[in-house]
């Protein structure tokens, strides 16, 4: 293992976060028993993770996220909401206005025309289908809002994109044969989904992928689960080939696991 | 004459030892005990543990590279490697009952014992100290990081941030902590 490799791939943070493969693990550790700096670099940052953890909960660290509005929100927002009086008093001074105005030139011209007629004198026919012949354009036209655009949640643009996906299943809900993907030749990752129960106390999911030999062949993490209870993650493909898999879920909250759920998975590999 | 451990290849160690210096066996002892001890917390979560893998593991490259079990000088720190995963695994089997070390699942008050185990009153204060000299955003991301375990592209949308600003924030707190601890344990003159 290489210092350019270890740094590239955040080695040294994914080794103190047991996020590393096995073979990867023994390969990192082989390089530290090797070489100082790596190794003290190791031990730093083991502490530093440790530390701000410890921080965390003791509440010495800022609590509340003001999390960015997202933009159906800002709609909302003070001074948004003047802004938007303004323009809807606008937009209702600029059609009464337009409404209230002669239909056409053409009309106004033959108003001018024709001596108004005095009073007791009614209007002929004419003179009134004329007036309400050919109905003012702009009068039926409406001013056009513009349409809103729909929010997409996160993870279903997440699913919509061309990435193989599977929604995981206990073994008691699947049909026989189990969880099933099938990936591409030229899939460059995939997606794992599943549902949890609404309300989960967990901040986050945490994937373990295990082969038929049992050892760990990917991991990813995901944030809570979306108001559906769904959870989903996006897994590299490369090192994923045809056969049977099982796939472990831990939720984690304040930095410590608990197993939710394991899941059989066959690949079927294109 | 008293020889420092850093003036001592691994090859001038393993002939000396091999010849029965028991100093040179100190020398070994010194240059590998943390990093025994460091991968045997990591990987077993205990302390007590920790320490019946160093004492073991040392007692069995002493003894191997005495029977000149060794092939090469070069692949010592490999093979001390091996002997300490090995000696984890066999301690992992007979205290937990588990065949590997990858089904092995700590419980999760080890999670914490390795915290413990890790953290000293110098780490405590040099974190308060390096967090101080973070804005309070900042301190959520690290905390929503490393504490929540949020992946990045979530804690970057919460906070209203890049993802690339993320890996400053988390480099500058690495290394503002790195520089602060160094000072507090520094020994002194």
């Amino acid at each position: 293992m290489t210092h350019r490799e270890i740094q590239d791939g955040e080695i040294i943070e994914r080794y103190v976060r047991r996020q590393l493969p096995p073979d990867e693990r023994r390969a990192f550790q082989e390089h530290y028993f090797a070489c100082d700096e790596c190794f003290e670099q190791t031990q730093t940052m083991a502490r530093f993770v440790a530390g701000v953890r410890q921080a965390s909960r003791k509440g010495l660290f800022a609590e509340n996220v003001s999390e960015p509005a997202p933009w159906r929100r800002r709609l909302f927002t003070p001074a948004f909401g003047f802004a938007a009086a303004a323009a809807l008093a606008l937009v209702v001074a600029i059609g009464w206005f337009m409404f209230r105005q002669p239909a056409s030139p053409r009309r106004e011209l033959a108003r001018e025309q024709q001596p108004s007629p005095s009073p007791g004198q009614t209007r002929s026919p004419e003179q009134n289908t004329a007036r309400s012949a050919s109905p003012s354009p702009e009068r039926n036209e409406r001013p056009k809002l513009p349409k809103l655009p729909e929010l997409e949640d996160q993870r279903d643009l997440l699913a919509q994109n061309r990435a193989p996906d599977v929604l995981l299943e206990s073994a008691r809900d699947t049909s026989a044969g189990g969880n099933q993907l099938t990936l591409p030749a030229n899939a460059g990752s995939a997606i794992l989904r599943i549902e949890v129960e609404p309300g989960s106390p967990f901040t986050g999911i945490q994937f373990q992928i295990f082969d038929s030999s049992k050892r760990l062949v990917a991991t990813a993490s995901s944030g809570k689960a979306n108001a559906r209870g769904a959870v989903a993650v996006r897994i590299p493909a490369q090192g994923l080939q045809s056969g049977k898999y099982l796939v472990k879920c831990y939720g984690v909250k304040g930095g410590q696991s608990e197993l939710i759920g394991e899941y059989d998975l066959n690949i079927r590999r294109l | 004459m008293q020889t420092s451990v850093e003036l001592l290849s691994n090859q001038e160690l393993v002939i000396r030892i091999r010849q029965g210096d028991a100093e040179a066996e100190a020398m070994l002892y010194e240059r590998f005990s943390a990093r025994v001890y460091f991968t045997a917390l990591s990987e077993t979560h205990s302390k007590e543990d920790a320490e019946d893998v160093r004492a073991e593991t040392f007692l069995r490259v002493i003894q191997a590279l005495r029977q000149d079990k060794l092939r090469s000088a070069d692949s010592l720190p490999s093979f001390i490697v091996g002997i300490t995963l090995n000696v984890i695994r066999e301690i992992v089997r007979q205290k937990y009952r588990v065949d590997s070390l990858e089904d092995y699942e700590y419980d999760i008050a080890s999670d914490r014992s390795l915290e413990a185990a890790l953290l000293d009153a110098e780490t405590g204060r040099a974190l308060e100290e390096a967090a101080r000299e973070l804005k309070p955003r900042e301190q959520q991301f690290l905390r929503m990081y490393y504490y929540d375990e949020l992946p990045k592209d979530e804690i970057a949308r919460k906070l209203g941030v890049k993802e690339e600003r993320l890996r400053l924030i988390k480099s500058r707190a690495l290394q503002s902590f790195r520089e602060i601890y160094k000072k507090m344990t520094k020994p002194r003159k």
